[in-house]
């Protein structure tokens, strides 16, 4: 053993050399790893701690800075759009970012660990002038990046509380989706850009998905997730201007379209209000090579298009996710499909599927939307029913779990 | 790469009916093990199958200390007969392996012998070993100051010190 310290230098050293020593407390020679398995080691890492591991050599930096700066985060915090920008006058760092996320928040980047939806602690008032403005340059400098390939939103959740709020069009959570809309239809986005995630979307009408730029953005995609989260609870049901049909049933296909030579995983988790117009927008959509698909509070019965947009991917559909989905009763008792039927035809169908994840709520399988807005939960007359829709999904985990194996 | 010699039919003990294995370590200490136990080695399992075509008994040299050596055998009879889905030659890279309590108490070692196991493990091809070692090593730096981590690493400070007061210029890659 060396009686001076090993340098960090050191972990590309050939292979493993012929050690006979029986170890002993003293010099540490953790730094002589090899360079792949220190490659596993700071996968593990928090933010914070990659940051501190970045200090500690230069060798330290050169294999920590890629990995701590593979996603960055900007929040509506005017602050956090300066120090972005700050950042990124540091050129390599520029060609670390893979991914870049905006969100409507003033998170709190390492508290618990990493960026995630969580880390956005609190919903600041800010000066939307100001944050909308931040948010432009934010994306200007996002969009320039050269190894960007994921680029995800996180806009304001609404709450029941603020339901209010939602019929002014000048309140924060629209004014921000506008901007990034906008910005977004502005700046030619990279070719680069694999992955789109867009987090408590509100689905409404916007000119910029008639903009080229707007499209293209969904080009090149491989991977795509819309979470919309717009609960209209003042919904007038039949209105032809409802900007939830119009959305669904005329903005949406065509982005979705234009990603349809590309897509390999697509999630669309739609909230409550809008599953009757969800399930008539993909009718007409084939993914050829999609292998991931995940749907929540998506309608399921004859009356839309979900079971046979699905079973149209059985060729390469490997993994599906299926969370609090119902089937719509319609006016009658009786549904016109059962889930019995769906898991029946799902497990037979879908023959190259390894994983399947399905989060239910047994109360929720079935519903029927009531003239006055609301969902109304129910069963069918049969009351055995329940249990052997049970077991059909029973039936339909075993199926994949034993093609996993 | 290990040398692979003939052996005397002597210094393989027993012929039962789970083949042995003759693995030679650095210091020259034979140490006779089940040919189950060390199938988690992807390295061990390409070894015996290039065995298959010759009638000849095979011992395999391994570069590191049978001290070291001991203790991977430990862990692979631990999990004889187990699966471990890291160790699927289809699993992703390791890293991201479960947390199983066993394996926990088993690497509660030294940072040497960590460092010793684990690159054995990965000589061996035994991923999931490789990745309970991972995550042991990230357990020893989380949370640490950049101070304590060099202590820990035994790396000294090679920043200039205009580069140790510009953090985000320091690093050119």
């Amino acid at each position: 053993m060396s009686d001076s310290p090993p340098p960090l230098d050191d972990f590309t050293i050939p292979y493993i050399p012929t050690d006979n020593s029986t170890p002993t407390q003293g010099i540490c020679h953790i730094a002589r790893l090899p360079f792949e398995l220190w490659l596993l080691v700071v996968e593990l890492l928090d933010f914070w701690t990659l940051l501190s591991l970045r200090a500690v050599s230069k060798k330290a930096c050169a294999f920590t800075t890629r990995h701590a700066f593979r996603t960055i985060v900007c929040t509506s915090k005017v602050s956090s759009t300066k120090s972005v920008r700050n950042l990124l006058g540091n050129e390599y760092i520029r060609t670390c970012i893979e991914k870049a996320v905006y969100a409507d928040g003033s998170g709190e980047r390492g508290k618990k660990g990493s960026w995630a939806d969580s880390d956005i602690v609190d919903w600041v008032p800010l000066d939307q002038g100001a944050m909308c403005k931040g948010l432009v340059a934010a994306l200007q400098v996002f969009l320039g990046l050269p190894t960007l390939r994921a680029l995800a939103f996180t806009f304001r959740p609404a709450t029941e509380e603020g339901a209010a709020e939602h019929d002014d069009p000048h309140w924060r959570g629209y004014t921000v989706q506008h901007a990034a809309l906008d910005a977004l239809s502005r700046f030619t986005p990279a070719s680069t850009i694999k992955s789109l995630t867009l987090d408590h979307f509100r689905p409404m009408p916007h000119e910029a998905y008639n903009r080229l730029e707007f499209i293209a953005l969904f080009r090149h995609l491989t991977h795509l997730r819309l979470s919309t989260k717009r609960e209209l609870w003042n919904r007038t049901e039949g209105d032809p201007d409802d900007p939830l049909r119009t959305f669904w049933q005329q903005c949406a296909p065509p982005l979705l379209r234009a990603s349809a030579d590309t897509l390999t995983s697509l999630s669309l988790h739609v909230s409550q209000d809008e599953a009757s117009c969800f399930g008539v927008s993909i009718s007409e959509l084939h993914f050829p090579h999609l292998t991931r698909l995940s749907f929540q509070h998506v309608l399921f019965g004859f009356e839309t298009s979900a079971e046979p947009f699905i079973l149209a991917h059985a060729a390469t559909l490997s993994s599906l996710t299926l969370v609090y989905c119902k089937i719509s009763m319609g006016s009658a008792e009786t549904p016109s499909r059962t889930w019995e039927q769906v898991y029946g035809d799902l497990s037979a169908g879908l023959g190259e599927l390894r994983e399947l994840d399905v989060e239910e709520r047994s109360w929720e399988w079935y519903a029927r939307w009531e003239p006055g807005g609301m969902w109304q939960w129910g069963f069918p007359d049969d009351s055995e029913q329940a249990g052997r829709d049970r077991m059909a999904l029973e039936g339909f985990r075993q199926v994949v779990r034993a093609r996993d194996v | 790469m290990p040398t692979i010699v003939s052996v005397d039919d002597s210094t393989v003990p027993g012929e039962g009916s789970s083949r042995l294995l003759l693995l030679v370590s650095s210091d020259n200490k034979h140490i006779v093990v089940e040919e189950d136990i060390m199938s988690r080695s992807r390295f061990i399992s390409k070894q015996v199958e290039g065995f298959e075509a010759t009638s000849q008994r095979h011992a395999i040299l391994l570069p590191f200390s049978s001290f070291v050596l001991n203790k991977v055998i430990e862990y692979c009879s631990h999990y004889r007969g187990y699966y471990l889905l890291e160790d699927d030659p289809d699993a992703a890279p390791p890293g991201r392996s479960p947390v199983r309590e066993w394996d926990q108490e088993f690497l509660d070692v030294d940072r040497n012998m960590l460092l010793r196991i684990i690159k054995a493990a990965h000589y061996l091809e035994i991923k999931s070993l490789v990745g309970s070692c991972a995550r042991a090593i990230a357990d020893m730096i989380r949370g640490k100051t950049t101070e304590e981590m060099r202590e820990i690493l035994g790396v000294e400070n090679d920043f200039t010190p205009e580069e140790e007061h510009s953090p985000s210029s320091k690093c050119t890659g």
